[in-house]
């Protein structure tokens, strides 16, 4: 039992669920394309390549008698696979279209990257665990780089928004690892403040929270929103604003911080609704697309075109047309998978991410330490709340917003963030008290 | 009490939902969708376990939002991909309708003889485009301009089933799963597109319009029109880049209208003419029927005659001497004095009630919309002599469409029953089963066995020795009536000839209309006699 336990059976059990996937779906994907029955060897070298990785990861892991999480790694790599498949499916069905061409080498190449991220991450996990005594130097470095976006010339700007910088060949977005960097801070510092933080004095009949301890932290979650809404960039606002009343909420346990700056948040959202005309555009198109279909309402019509021809089956990968959908590679995937896989692929989807939340939250609730329980905390409500974001958005819930969906969306900078997301969720489930499951 | 509390929020949770769902609106729905995360956050709140304290049950219930978030979001994508898919993906912005129109292997036609008429070329990359092989063919099918015009005549009436959208369920079906283009039924005409060529050539350039059927059957065997156009014309290519295709298609339809000369309209069926003597056909059957005139009898024709103070002129007597003319040779001389006085012994009553029986008046179920035909532009014209006189002989007010002349002749031809004329025979799936066949029917009896008899004696009588004899084939009995329709002062009659052969055993029923073209018996009865050969050859 103990024997099997450290083989980590489970773990190849449930790799073979996205090998198989990666096999028939990049198979799939050429003889659709083709047309035919015929097939070379040649089709599946990546589909090999990427089990390959994960048998390497997975082995890596077995033989260093890794007491980690089981489970963990095949829900990403599922999720991954999915995104190969549809950036494949992407690339070579929609090979004419210049912005899709390239995505699935490029998509390839970052995944095999994010393995490597995750297993150095897993690795080197008690170095980066000594890290936290940084924390101020990370979240300073971290807002710098944002900043960094606003000097002219520095920043990059594509589609109305500068969120880039440009790092030779590649354009790398700062905010997917200093969200990770802002929820390392907020695990750290809040751990260190725990006891502190639950109490509270009283002024007359008011129960009032030890406000001067928080004022750093306040601070510097005040200013990452500020930067974000200057760099209108609004989902990752919202994002970082969820997590940091998770936690916050998660260390106090009073739902008045909750109330309190969930009213922050209205406010500003109402003020930036009056002031930003981008910001009325979008809230208008949720309401109504279809009213300025050819301009405003233009992408998330096309989402909705997309998702209601998908209908409950499908139109089967390669027979749907995703490429009317504008950024249908990166924030728009799900409508893509939602045409090709119809509403049982859709569900299928929102299924894995919930179980990659139910695991990061089991992880968390089971580790040993307080700043790990924080931070698994803080890193699994990233993965759920920026995955309900952005598929909220694209599927007319709420206003859309501009984020990747984890390990589907096409982008390196996300990519490698989510596997080092991974690599710390899998460090902190080995540090459990009966060593792992 | 916490479990029935549970059970009520359920059930106010579901009661919102489906009032949502059943509310139709998106807004509606979003605020029920919205709404119904209350009870359900109850429902989770209070199912975390007593004995987690602390952070963890903090953590339990932050995870429980983002779960009541994942259940909204599968809430809405079961709305968006389900319930309300048909209504979304109908807007007329979603490109995939263009898409899969241009997409659809749309289904053939074909003649009486299986030569194509319109068919398809497929593109390596799925895209179609319509062709028509058979120009002088094509005008009866239609046009279907993908994206640009639509589908027009057969096309447009067979749209359903030539776009795959009717048709055989179970072979859609299986080719949806395999994923297959959809592909149309093929229709499959009474049409003969040698005939259409022949019949387009005769007309020449010439305005004008023949249709010839069986007249045992009702089957269309052509519908030539003059001025014609050619339906590739108003056809792209939508496998490449087509912005200049597009133009070219929309200057050939703007150069169809600037024409002038109407070649839009199907003459045949929606063409309203003057008839001229081919009417005589209706007011002599009409006399036979009634009893009112017999072929032998007698009538006094003096080459005019005084109708309610009036002149009625007779220019057609071949012998200006004899004042005594036959039933018979008055229609075989087309004599106007001899059938103005034939239509008044009929009367008003009787000439309406043929003139309905041959369908005058009434829609003619066909497979493309015919216009009707008019005895009388005003209500009492009937019933004033000259009027009714005016009439009989094929003036007054009477207008009507090819298709109604040549279903005068094949009612005769039919021994007094007049024929359903159809134009498609069948409709088949891509995968040759048969899901419509038109098989012959009969419209109405018009009249008496006997009566037809005693009228295909006349017509032949009238094209071996009358006006028809232009029409005469040798070794064929032809039966005919020749028209020449008088216009006014400055304008050439419209010449006119319907008839049917072989007289003994009908094989063909023609009516030949040229605009402006002359005398009948000389302009029209000719191309009506190269029609009948070259069906019966």
């Amino acid at each position: 039992m103990i024997r099997a336990r450290r083989a980590r059976l489970v773990e190849l059990e449930l790799l073979l669920i996205p090998s198989l996937l990666i096999l028939g779906g990049l198979l799939l994907v050429v003889l659709v394309d083709r047309g035919n029955l015929l097939f070379s060897w040649q089709d599946i070298y990546v589909a090999a390549a990427f089990v390959g990785a994960l048998l390497f990861v997975h082995t890596y892991l077995s033989l260093t008698r890794f007491r980690g999480d089981q489970m963990l790694f095949p829900t990403v790599a599922l999720l991954t696979c999915i995104g190969l498949v549809m950036m494949q499916r992407f690339s070579i069905i929609n090979a004419e279209d210049s912005d899709l061409a390239g995505v699935a080498v490029k998509q390839t190449i970052w995944v095999f990257l994010g393995v490597a991220v995750l297993l150095a991450t897993v690795v080197f996990f008690d170095q980066i665990n000594k890290l936290r005594r940084y924390k101020y130097t990370f979240v300073v470095l971290g807002l710098l780089l944002m900043l960094g976006l606003l000097v002219p010339g520095l920043g990059q700007e594509i589609n109305g928004a500068r969120l880039w910088y440009r790092l030779g060949p590649v354009l790398f977005q700062p905010f997917e690892i200093v969200k990770v960097l802002l929820v390392v801070f907020l695990a750290a510092y809040l751990d260190e403040r725990r006891d502190l933080l639950a109490s509270e004095y009283r002024v007359g009949p008011l129960r009032l929270p030890p406000l001067p301890y928080l004022a750093p932290m306040a601070a510097i979650c005040v200013g990452s929103l500020l930067i974000l809404v200057v760099l209108k960039d609004l989902g990752s606002a919202l994002l970082f604003f969820g997590v940091f009343v998770a936690l916050l909420y998660t260390i106090t346990g009073r739902v008045l911080y909750v109330w309190v700056l969930g009213g922050f948040f209205l406010l500003g959202a109402v003020v930036a609704y009056q002031t930003f005309g981008h910001v009325q555009v979008r809230v208008n198109t949720w309401l109504d697309p279809f009213s300025d279909v050819e301009n405003t309402g233009f992408q998330i019509a096309q989402s909705l075109f997309a998702l209601g021809s998908g209908g409950l089956y499908g139109s089967g990968l390669g027979y749907g047309t995703p490429a009317e959908i504008p950024y249908v590679e990166t924030d728009m995937v799900f409508s893509a998978i939602g045409e090709e896989f119809g509403l049982i692929g859709s569900l299928a989807v929102l299924g894995v991410y919930l179980v990659l939340v139910y695991r990061g939250f089991f992880i968390s609730l089971r580790a040993r330490r307080g700043f790990y329980q924080l931070l698994g905390i803080g890193l699994t409500t990233i993965f759920g709340l920026q995955s309900l974001i952005i598929i909220a958005g694209v599927v007319k819930l709420i206003p859309l917003t501009g984020l990747t969906l984890p390990f589907i969306s096409y982008g390196g900078s996300s990519l490698l963030a989510n596997f080092l997301m991974t690599g710390l969720l899998l460090g902190i489930s080995a540090d459990t008290r009966e060593g792992g499951k | 009490m916490r479990a029935f509390l549970r059970l009520l929020a359920f059930a106010s949770a579901v009661a919102l939902l489906v009032y949502g769902v059943l509310s139709g609106t998106d807004t509606v729905w979003l605020m029920t969708l919205y709404a119904a995360t209350v009870p359900i956050g109850y429902i989770f709140f209070s199912m975390v376990p007593r004995e987690t304290i602390g952070w963890r049950r903090n953590t339990w219930k932050i995870a429980a939002v983002l779960v009541i978030g994942f259940i909204m979001l599968s809430m809405q994508v079961l709305r968006q991909q389900f319930i309300v898919a048909a209504d979304i993906i109908d807007h007329p912005n979603n490109p995939r309708k263009v898409t899969q129109e241009l997409r659809t292997q749309r289904g053939r036609v074909f003649d009486r003889n299986g030569t194509e008429i319109a068919g398809r070329k497929i593109a390596p990359n799925g895209y179609v485009t319509r062709t028509y092989p058979e120009p002088a063919s094509s005008y009866v099918v239609g046009y279907y301009s993908a994206t640009i015009y639509g589908a027009d005549r057969l096309e447009e009436r067979y749209d359903d089933y030539l776009s795959g959208e009717r048709g055989d369920p179970l072979e859609r079906t299986r080719g949806n799963v395999l994923h297959r283009p959809l592909r149309g039924n093929d229709l499959y005409l009474t049409l003969d597109a040698r005939l259409q060529r022949i019949g387009q050539e005769l007309l020449g350039e010439r305005k004008g319009s023949i249709v010839a059927m069986n007249p045992r059957t009702g089957e269309i065997l052509a519908m030539v029109n003059n001025p014609t156009y050619n339906s590739a014309d108003l056809v792209f290519d939508p496998s490449r880049p087509n912005q200049e295709a597009a133009a070219r298609v929309r200057a050939a339809y703007n150069a169809l209208i600037e024409a002038g000369d109407a070649r839009l309209v199907n003459r045949a069926i929606q063409g309203l003419y003057q008839l001229g003597s081919t009417f005589k056909t209706v007011t002599a059957a009409g006399a036979l029927d009634t009893g009112v005139a017999t072929p032998d009898k007698q009538y006094q024709d003096t080459g005019v005659l005084s109708v309610g103070g009036f002149v009625i002129r007779d220019p057609n007597r071949p012998d200006e001497n004899k004042v005594q003319w036959t039933f018979s040779e008055g229609y075989m001389y087309s004599l106007n004095a001899v059938f103005a006085q034939v239509g008044l012994n009929v009367k008003s009553a009787g000439m309406r009630e043929y003139a309905r029986r041959f369908y005058f008046e009434r829609e003619i179920p066909f497979d493309l919309p015919v216009t009707p035909s008019q005895v009388q532009r005003e209500p009492d014209f009937l019933t004033d002599q000259l009027g009714l006189a005016s009439t009989a002989i094929g003036q007054g007010q009477l207008l009507a469409t090819p298709l109604q002349v040549v279903m005068t002749s094949a009612a005769i031809a039919n021994g007094g029953v007049m024929p359903r004329p159809y134009l498609v025979a069948n409709i088949k799936t891509p995968g040759g089963r048969t899901v419509e066949s038109q098989q012959p029917e009969q419209l109405e009896a018009v009249v008496k066995p006997e009566v037809a008899a005693q009228m295909t004696e006349i017509m032949q009588k009238t094209v071996n020795d009358g006006t028809g004899r232009q029409a005469q084939i040798p070794g064929v009995p032809v039966a005919g009536k020749t028209g020449t329709a008088q216009l006014g002062e400055n304008q050439d009659p419209h010449a006119w000839f319907t008839g049917f052969a072989p007289a003994d055993d009908p094989k063909i029923a023609v009516a030949v209309l040229v605009e402006n073209g002359g005398q009948g018996s000389e302009v029209a009865a000719p191309i009506a006699r190269e029609v009948i050969e070259a069906h019966l050859r």
